[in-house]
Parts: C-alpha cells; sequence; structure tokens
C-alpha cells in the first residue's frame, strides 16, 4: 500500500466510525460553550497570551541556555537533572532510574506519548505502568492510542466507556458518567500508595527556580507525584521559561484554551525533592513527598526546530489543544487527524519529534486558518502547514495530482488538462 | 473609483471558467445591469498557481506565476478584480513572496460591487440564508464586510450570522488541496456545514467562492440550497427568483 492510498484509507475509516462521531460532537459541544464563558468572564485573558508568547519567541532562541540553568536549579535543590537528545536516550534514562520490575504509577503526557515510554518500560523493564488520568487510563485499558492533546479518550463514548470498565470489573456497569468515575477512583487508590515510582510530565518550568508546574483537573498528577518515593519527569525543552512569573503567564492562559475553565482544579509547583528539618535543623530527604526527584529534559528534535525560520514558531504552543475541537477537519475525521501530536500544528510537532514520515497528515489541512485565530498564541499554522508541505515534497512524498496539476498547467493554463479554448465557451452560452 | 475605458479586468478563474461557470456568468450580468465595463483576457487568462503553492510545490508554482504575472502585466489594466478567493490571495500574499509584483490593483469582486450595487433596483428575494466566510477571502485576505452589504442591500433576503462568523467561521472543506486529494474528506466537511447552518433556520447557504460553492452544492443533497452571492445579486437585479 502506497502513502497515499493508506492516507486515503484512514480518512475513509476515520470518517464513518459512528461512536467516535458521537463521542466526539458531545465533547466539541461541551468546549466550545465553556470557552466562550470562560473568555467572557477572563477578559484580560487575550492581552497576557499576547504576552505568553512574546515570552516563547524570546525563549526558543535560548533553548540551551534555559535548560541548562533549570538543570543547574534543580540540582541546586537535590535533585537530579538529566538531558536527553533522542527519544532513545530519554527511555533508556527513565529506565535506569526506575529500576526492573517496578509499579509505577504515570499521569498524562504528550511527551511521555511521544517517546513511547511506557510501552518500554513494560516490554524493556518489566515494570507495570498504571495510568492514572481518566482519559489515558479508559484508552490504556482499550488499548488504544490518544486522540487528543489534553482529552486523550475524547473519542470514547460513555456507553463505550461503560462496556470497557465492565470487563475490567467483571460485572455490569452503568453508563452514567459519575459511575464510570468513580469506579476508576476505586480501581486506582491502591496502586498511588504502592506504586514505587510516579511518572509526570510538565506544563512549563520556571529556570531560574527550577520549579516544575503542573497543571490538571484530576487531582491523579498531584497524587502520582507526591505518594511514591520516586518522581521521575520528562519535560520538553520549550516547556522551559525564564521566571515564576513568566511560569504563572503560562499557567493563567493555559486552563481557559484548554478546558473552558477559568483555572484548573490543580497546580502542582515542584521545587526539589520532599524534605523536612524539622528535627535537630537536620535536613532530610522524603518527609511526605518523594525523596528523589528526577527531572529529564528532552530535545528530540525540538533545537533543530528552533533552528528553522518558519517552524520555529511551533515551539510557541503551549498545549492547550484548543484548535483540535476547533479545527473542521479534526471534528469531521473524529479525532483522528495525528500521529501522537495532532491537527495542522501537531504535524509540525511529529515531522520533528516522529519523524517526517509520520507527519504525511499534514495533507488533510485545508490551511483555513481557523485555528490561527482561535490559537492564544496565534500560531500561524496555515503558513507552517504549508512549510510542511513543501518539505515533504522535496523529500519524494509528492500528491501525485499536484504532479499532475502542474503538468497540464504548463500544457494548458488550468489544472485539469481542459483545451485551452474551453477557457471561454461559458461566454458563448455552451459552457454549462 | 473610475472604471471607464476597460481599465477593470476580470480575472475569472481556472474554477469558474471551467468547473462553475453560472458564477462567472453572474459576474457579467451584474457588472453589465451596473454599466461596469469588464475586460477579459480570454484564452490568454492561465492559472494563477494556488493549486500547487497550496499542495507546496513553490518550484512548480513559480514557474506557472512568471507566466500569469506577465500577461496581466500585459494588459495593461489598472484593477484586477476576481470573484475566487484563492486567486485574490495568491495575486495579494503569495505572489510578493514569489518575488513577483504586480503593478495592478487587485480586488475581490464583492468589493468592486459594493462600490455599485446603488445604481441598480434591486427587487426582493425572500429567503432566509446563511453567509458563509469563504477563508481565502476573510481570514487571508481580510475581506468581510463587502460581501455581507451585497447581501443586505437586496429586500426580503434574511441574512443568518452564524455564531462561527467572519474571523472564526468554519471551512467548507475544499481548500489545501483536500477537495482535489481528498474528496470523500471535503465532502463530509461541507455536510457537516450545511447541516449546521440548516439546524441555524437558514434556507439556504451562500458563499463569495466558485470553491466553496463547488464542494458545497456536491454537498448539499439534502440538506440545504447552495448559492452564491453573485447569483443572488443577479437574481435580485433580473427579478427572478432562480
Amino acid at each position: 500500500m502506497t502513502w497515499i492510498e493508506d492516507l486515503e484509507r484512514r480518512v475513509s475509516r476515520a470518517i464513518s466510525d459512528e461512536p467516535r462521531r458521537v463521542a466526539l460532537k458531545r465533547a466539541v459541544e461541551s468546549y466550545v460553550s465553556n470557552k466562550r464563558k470562560a473568555l467572557s468572564r477572563l477578559r484580560h485573558l487575550q492581552d497576557l497570551a499576547m504576552d505568553v508568547r512574546r515570552i516563547k519567541e524570546l525563549c526558543v532562541e535560548r533553548l540551551e541556555e534555559l535548560v541548562k540553568e533549570a538543570s543547574d536549579s534543580i540540582r541546586e535543590c537535590n535533585g537530579h537533572a538529566y538531558i536527553a537528545r533522542t527519544a532513545e536516550e530519554a527511555r533508556r534514562l527513565v529506565a535506569d532510574i526506575v529500576g526492573d520490575g517496578k509499579l509505577i504509577v504515570k499521569s498524562k503526557s504528550l511527551t511521555c506519548e511521544e517517546i513511547e515510554l511506557r510501552e518500554f518500560l513494560e516490554s524493556h523493564a518489566n515494570c507495570r505502568v498504571v495510568e492514572t488520568d481518566l482519559g489515558e487510563f479508559i484508552i490504556q485499558v482499550r488499548r488504544e492510542k490518544p486522540t487528543h492533546v489534553i482529552n486523550p479518550s475524547i473519542h470514547v463514548p460513555r456507553e463505550e466507556v461503560a462496556r470497557t470498565f465492565s470487563k475490567l470489573a467483571g460485572r455490569d456497569m452503568p453508563s452514567d458518567i459519575p459511575s464510570l468515575v468513580s469506579f476508576a477512583r476505586e480501581y486506582l487508590r491502591r496502586f498511588f500508595v504502592e506504586a514505587d515510582v510516579g511518572i509526570s510530565g510538565a506544563n512549563v518550568v520556571a529556570s531560574q527556580t527550577g520549579t516544575i508546574f503542573i497543571v490538571e483537573n484530576e487531582g491523579n498528577a498531584r497524587f502520582s507525584t507526591n505518594a511514591p518515593p520516586v518522581h521521575v519527569c520528562v519535560v520538553g525543552f520549550e516547556k522551559v521559561v525564564p521566571t515564576l512569573s513568566d511560569a504563572f503567564k503560562v499557567i493563567e492562559v493555559l486552563p481557559a484554551y484548554a478546558t473552558g475553565v477559568l483555572m484548573s482544579a490543580y497546580v502542582s509547583m515542584i521545587t526539589g525533592p520532599s524534605k523536612t528539618a524539622d528535627i535537630e535543623k537536620r535536613l532530610v530527604y522524603g518527609a511526605h513527598g518523594p525523596k528523589e526527584l528526577h527531572v529529564i529534559f528532552l530535545d528530540n528534535g525540538r533545537t533543530k526546530m528552533a533552528e528553522h525560520p518558519v517552524f520555529k514558531e511551533a515551539l510557541y504552543c503551549i498545549r492547550c489543544g484548543g484548535c483540535l475541537y476547533e479545527c473542521p477537519i479534526y471534528r469531521v475525521l473524529n479525532g483522528a487527524f495525528g500521529h501522537n501530536y495532532f491537527g495542522g500544528i501537531g504535524s509540525i510537532w511529529t515531522a520533528y519529534t516522529r519523524g517526517f514520515e509520520n507527519s504525511l497528515f499534514a495533507y488533510m489541512c485545508t490551511g483555513c486558518g481557523r485555528c490561527r485565530e482561535l490559537c492564544p498564541v496565534r500560531i500561524d499554522v496555515p503558513k507552517l502547514v504549508e512549510e510542511l508541505k513543501a518539505e515533504l515534497l522535496r523529500m519524494g512524498y509528492r500528491q501525485p495530482k499536484a504532479e499532475l496539476f502542474l503538468k497540464n498547467l504548463l500544457a494548458a493554463g488550468n489544472p485539469w488538462g481542459e483545451p485551452r479554448e474551453m477557457r471561454v465557451s461559458w461566454l458563448r452560452g455552451d459552457g454549462v | 473609483m473610475d472604471c471607464s475605458n476597460g481599465e477593470v479586468l476580470f480575472w475569472v478563474g481556472c474554477m469558474s471558467s471551467y468547473r462553475v461557470p453560472e458564477l462567472a456568468k453572474s459576474m457579467m450580468s451584474v457588472a453589465d445591469k451596473l454599466n461596469i465595463p469588464l475586460k477579459l483576457l480570454g484564452v490568454e487568462e492561465g492559472c494563477c498557481g494556488s493549486i500547487l503553492l497550496r499542495l507546496g510545490d513553490r518550484r512548480g508554482a513559480l514557474q506557472v506565476a512568471r507566466v500569469t504575472a506577465n500577461v496581466i502585466e500585459s494588459s495593461n489594466a489598472k484593477i484586477l478584480v476576481t470573484h475566487c478567493p484563492g486567486c485574490l490571495r495568491t495575486f495579494k500574499l503569495d505572489y510578493p513572496q514569489l518575488g513577483l509584483s504586480l503593478t495592478v490593483d487587485v480586488k475581490h469582486s464583492t468589493q468592486l460591487l459594493a462600490d455599485y450595487v446603488g445604481r441598480a433596483e434591486l427587487k426582493p428575494i425572500n429567503m432566509r440564508v446563511a453567509y458563509l466566510d469563504p477563508c481565502h477571502l476573510g481570514r487571508h485576505v481580510g475581506v468581510y464586510d463587502e460581501p455581507r452589504l451585497l447581501l443586505r442591500s437586496i429586500p426580503g433576503l434574511e441574512v443568518v450570522e452564524p455564531p462561527e462568523s467572519r474571523e472564526s467561521s468554519l471551512c467548507c472543506g475544499a481548500g489545501g488541496g483536500v477537495r482535489a486529494c481528498y474528496e470523500e474528506l471535503a465532502m463530509a466537511v461541507a455536510r457537516e456545514l450545511l447541516a449546521h447552518f440548516k439546524s441555524l433556520g437558514a434556507e439556504a447557504c451562500v458563499t463569495a467562492c466558485p470553491f466553496c460553492y463547488y464542494n458545497l452544492k456536491a454537498s448539499s443533497e439534502g440538506l440545504l440550497e447552495v448559492y452564491d452571492v453573485l447569483q443572488l445579486l443577479d437574481m435580485s437585479i433580473r427579478g427572478v427568483k432562480s
């Protein structure tokens, strides 16, 4: 099967997936109305988002320097910091830190998904990795892949979740959402307590203090990064900003665009491992929180992206995922518009982090630019996608239609190779 | 704007020339009724090269665009008017990027017609329509008001403003070479849009772009009537319902 046939087949399959359509429609409707309400309450947010863009513009010019500063700050407060240049390096690092045969609780992280960390720890380190974000948990049990950066199980309607949980529980579960949520709460609770290691991503890191910010609504990230004795955080280079104030700006903008809430329920700020000096003023690490904190800064194509005059703009993305809910193509493809990263912006991310050969879904982007208007940091996605298409074409992924159009245009002055004289047949009235 | 002496060149575009000639005819008819003389390039008119650019083929597009820029420049027109937002965007935004500069003033048909619509006596069309901002016309070039002004000048026509309009307007699904390469996807997007417009109580969807018109019309069965602004304007000037 050629890559073209593969794309066509994926389109057909995605469009006709009825359960996905139902789930996505419900999710989009609720997101759009919640975001409208949130943005009308938080009127300063659009200006603040432009501040965030300016912060990001500066950061992208000095990624290495910021990562180094952040690493130094983390080490200063007795944490461990590492730089991983590739996905493979990052996986190895985590496996070495974690050790063999451990129980791991994990909170949702697109960066971990990018390097397929869970799969690696399961297959290469005999670990049991339990996803604790509800959406991630659902698709882990269903053995599926995420379809949204914030809401990974957006494509699964409640009836399907009930079926999945019924199998897991060995009894019939009703498909009302509160019951499903409380089953997950009950089921996951013991894993938090028993886990050897908690793994998370991060939404933003302040380099001056080495502070990691994790934003969430469920409380599972807080649990996973607090209850186990070891916390491992995998974070992309682009998440590092200079100061706490810069980081707070990102945190203030993110929730409304990500889920349509004024503020997320929880923001965990982590600066070093847990510690106490309550007995004789002697500092001991690992009071109630983790004894060890390991932060892995992941490059995996990001510094290369930062060097590209056009693609570097993709690094400004704060990963709210709002553009996906708003994308006419994402909606119709029921979320099947990407490879780890989704939509127009995702095609650039996929190209750099998972290989250009996986970014061909860029050809499904109409370049309508709706995402550019609705993006908090106003990333010019159509421009980026067109640049990617040009790059793909140079690499030999040329749409056969494009080739045909060019041939026809040069020969007959129109894309379809119609006779030149037919161009004016409508004037004579015989062209309809 | 003075447009006597054949100064206005009507760039028909490939879509209107070959695929939806009813839009080219409407444009000619409306311009005639409003006393705007239009000059045509006839068989000399080529392609702007947009489709190649949208598919990432800049080198190919440049080959095509060089020829086209020459044809336009040697026409000596002062104003180029086109109904195709794809051509409009390409002339206005992409040609300078390709190092080609057109000295002619490039306008969308609705921008030209908005200045002259007062010359005609418009007869009523009793219909409730929702206007779809074409992506290349609205978001890319910033023309939002003129098509609405033309629609509002038609007596009896009720224009529904969808919650997603202007900057946040939806997409018909045809752009970026998607209609050419993934027809099934483009038509699914169009059907979604028409169903949405129908749920807003509109009887018809109106656009101002040959690509939107073509894709929406092909996808409209059982959903909504599809018109172009030019068609409604022509109907209203001529006093015919369809």
